[in-house]
């Protein structure tokens, strides 16, 4: 499930023209890796299309690590 | 020393006397003004007023084909350039300008687009009286410091920027930068007000380490209020008074709440009404457009509420097709005629999808031609959006189709998403 994620942020970052020099992880802090708002709008539907959960649902969430507790926990 | 303007991502910190040098010197002014420095923007309209000429706002991210929609050519910024005198024994000091003007205030006008709902741009005229209708100043405001979070070309951007010059209040730039810097802005320059949109609040949240107890005001606008985050409003802003506004282009700001909750005022109870559970502007407090349609001088807002006892009312989502991308409004016909020039691409449909983040998103459900590979049209429908629309504009996620699903009525039936009016 981690991979698939990384996958998903990788290729929004992609997207934007970022280069990907450095490696995503469980720590990893979304807004470190340089998603704005648009970005992380796009996480969340990026996820919801391949897992069908909302991952910001409840608030806020600020890692990858989280992202992955919530699938966790719905899939 | 008054600051008026700080910008920390420009370096730049300017002080009300030298603003006020700036405003009366002799210089090149445009009508036409897009810049993608907020400061510049500011300085350019107000020398406008002060020479007496109209202004036309534009998004510093307009694309050459944005423009074009909006019957603007790109050499029209060099053309309507005009050199302003020396103003300087005219206005001796900014009290002098607050009353030119005062004195003017009818006179003065100023041009906004805002996306038509037909598929055009629409221009509103909007006189000065009118932008800065809801602007307070008294003295007890003089010491506000304002976080700055808007467009400055948009209606919300100008009404923060008034409310705060006509109080002599510092801004302090913090759109368009990392949260995390916007956070070390506010301690840093004790911000005292904040206007922004949901989604804005919703980015910077996070960030907000230690509780922020300098901040007197909180001011939402441009979309739905999000009462999830209401909570921690509270604790990072423990001395934040929540405000929400209801503003829009074409009328400029109307209505005010504590909490989610709004009430027509007595003032506009002439006005403003509420027809099938949908806002009504009378003409008078509009701005002018030849695109408004108007019913018996009436204007329907497509903005839908709910209603309470006592006149109360909450607003819900917007009748029409517009999509709301974290108070960004977009129209779907704009992306769809672009999509529909992309080789491969048999018809399209845009739409909003309800997202925690922004409220709604872009999303695109296109059909193909049979032979054409769907990782390749899906690149070229990216590049050719993004080389031509601005960012929040651009569909966030692109679905292959075999067919739209059609309502009763026959006009096409989005998906699950579609939001209902």
């Amino acid at each position: 499930m981690i991979n698939k994620v990384i996958e998903i942020i990788e290729e929004i970052l992609t997207d934007k023209g970022e280069k990907l020099d450095i490696d995503i992880c469980k720590d990893s802090q979304l807004r470190d890796l340089g998603l704005s708002s648009f970005d992380l709008a796009t996480l969340t539907v990026k996820i919801e299309d391949k897992f069908d959960v909302d991952i910001f649902e409840d608030g806020l969430v600020t890692t990858v690590g989280e992202i992955i507790s919530i699938l966790e926990e719905n899939v | 020393m008054e600051f008026f303007w700080i910008d920390s991502k420009r370096n730049l910190k300017i002080t009300y006397d030298t603003f006020f040098q700036k405003l009366t010197e002799e210089n090149n002014n445009n009508i036409f003004i897009r810049n993608d420095n907020p400061y510049l923007v500011f300085l350019n309209l107000l020398r406008n007023f002060i020479s007496e000429q109209r202004s036309v706002l534009l998004d510093s991210d307009f694309s050459k084909e944005e423009l074009l929609k909006l019957e603007i050519s790109d050499t029209i910024f060099e053309q309507e350039k005009y050199l302003q005198p020396n103003l300087s024994h005219k206005f001796k000091t900014l009290e002098d300008i607050f009353l030119f003007l005062k004195k003017n205030e009818e006179k003065l006008e100023i041009d906004i687009y805002t996306s038509g709902t037909t598929g055009r741009p629409k221009k509103v005229t909007q006189s000065f009286k009118n932008l800065k209708r809801a602007v307070i100043y008294r003295k007890s405001l003089q010491d506000n410091i304002w976080g700055f979070a808007y467009n400055p070309t948009h209606f919300a951007g100008l009404q923060v920027f008034f409310q705060s010059f006509y109080n002599k209040n510092t801004l302090v730039y913090i759109f368009n930068k990392d949260f995390k810097e916007v956070y070390q802005d506010f301690k840093k320059y004790k911000i005292t007000h904040l206007s922004c949109t949901p989604t804005f609040m919703k980015m910077l949240l996070p960030h907000v380490v230690k509780k922020l107890n300098k901040v007197k005001n909180l001011t939402f606008g441009g979309e739905k209020f999000d009462s999830r985050i209401e909570i921690v409003l509270k604790d990072k802003f423990p001395n934040g008074e929540v405000k929400n506004v209801y503003a829009s282009t074409e009328a400029g700001s109307l209505l005010k709440a504590e909490g989610e909750y709004f009430v027509i005022p007595e003032k506009y109870l002439d006005f403003i009404k509420i027809q099938n559970k949908e806002i009504l502007i009378k003409k008078e407090l509009l701005g002018v457009s030849k695109s408004f349609d108007l019913e018996n001088n009436w204007y329907r807002t497509g903005d839908l509420v709910e209603l309470f006892d006592n006149g109360k009312f909450k607003f819900k989502n917007r009748k029409s097709e517009m999509i709301n991308v974290g108070g960004y409004k977009v129209n779907p016909t704009e992306i769809e005629d672009i999509i529909k020039e992309v080789i491969g691409v048999v018809d399209v449909t845009v739409f909003g999808r309800t997202n925690s983040v922004m409220g709604e998103i872009v999303v695109a459900n296109v059909i193909k031609e049979e032979k054409v590979d769907k990782e390749i049209l899906n690149e070229k429908i990216k590049e050719i959006t993004k080389l031509r629309l601005q960012e929040y504009k651009l569909p966030r996620s692109i679905k292959f189709v075999d067919s739209f699903e059609l309502t009763r009525t026959g006009k096409i039936k989005n998906n699950k998403f579609i939001i209902k009016p």
